[in-house]
């Protein structure tokens, strides 16, 4: 082995080591927002309205949920954490704790009381059709 | 009977979502809300956010109304009332459906 190779060595393995790093990490995906509304005493913000198009295709998409953010009013964060026909996604799906699972579950359910969410598929098809 | 200690009242924190039926105009929106307003006043209530969040699609149709008004409320009052406050909602026609829930739990 060349000293030339030897003193190479490190630092392309460096380079490597910050590739794989950067791939482990990948940026985060842009979250989506509510609607801000300037109201008489201050802002607030309205839940976005639900669209059976925006519900996709779940990959761990519970790895970066703050518990703060689980409300029933949060309809855009809710929505990732049903499926096509409006099921509450399953925590081998989702991936998140317990602790969150348990919350999200609670404020889906306020959602869907107050025809924020679809209960079922068939509901969307109606709304939709209607549209 | 418990003796009442001081003034001061237990206090609780509440929020409630209540949907108004399409067909009321921004009048009848008004009166009803008015009408809200006074029942929480009523039994020792005090209003501390209201924000209407306007005419809204429905996700599914409720009584056959496909939209409807949304409001939300967020007011501080002592728990005896509380009850009072449902029982409006639940008996007033024009609200199609409502959420109460304490938000200092």
């Amino acid at each position: 082995m060349s000293e030339y190779e030897e003193n190479r060595r490190p630092a392309r393995q460096d380079q490597r080591y910050d590739q794989r790093y950067d791939q482990r990490r990948p940026s985060r995906p842009p979250q989506p927002v509510n609607e801000t509304v300037t109201g008489d005493d201050g802002e607030y913000s309205v839940p976005t309205e639900f669209s059976p198009d925006s519900v996709s295709r779940p990959r761990r998409i519970g790895s970066n949920i703050r518990i703060d953010d689980i409300d029933y009013k949060n309809v855009a964060m809710l929505t990732r954490f049903i499926d096509g026909r409006g099921r509450i996604l399953s925590r081998r799906k989702t991936r998140v704790s317990a602790k969150v699972q348990r919350r999200i579950v609670t404020a889906i359910k306020r959602a869907r009381h107050l025809a924020l969410l679809p209960y079922t598929a068939d509901q969307s098809r109606i709304v939709r059709k209607r549209r | 009977m418990s003796e009442v200690t001081s003034s001061a009242v237990d206090l609780h924190e509440y929020e409630v979502v209540y949907v108004a039926q399409s067909g009321l105009d921004e009048e009848g929106l008004n009166a009803l809300n008015g009408r809200f307003v006074q029942t929480v006043t009523t039994y020792g209530g005090q209003i501390t956010a209201t924000e209407p969040w306007g005419r809204r699609n429905l996700a599914y149709p409720i009584q056959k109304h496909f939209n409807g008004h949304y409001m939300l409320q967020r007011y501080q009052m002592p728990g005896a009332g509380a009850n009072e406050v449902e029982r409006f909602l639940r008996l007033n026609e024009d609200v199609i459906r409502y959420l109460v829930i304490r938000t200092d739990e």
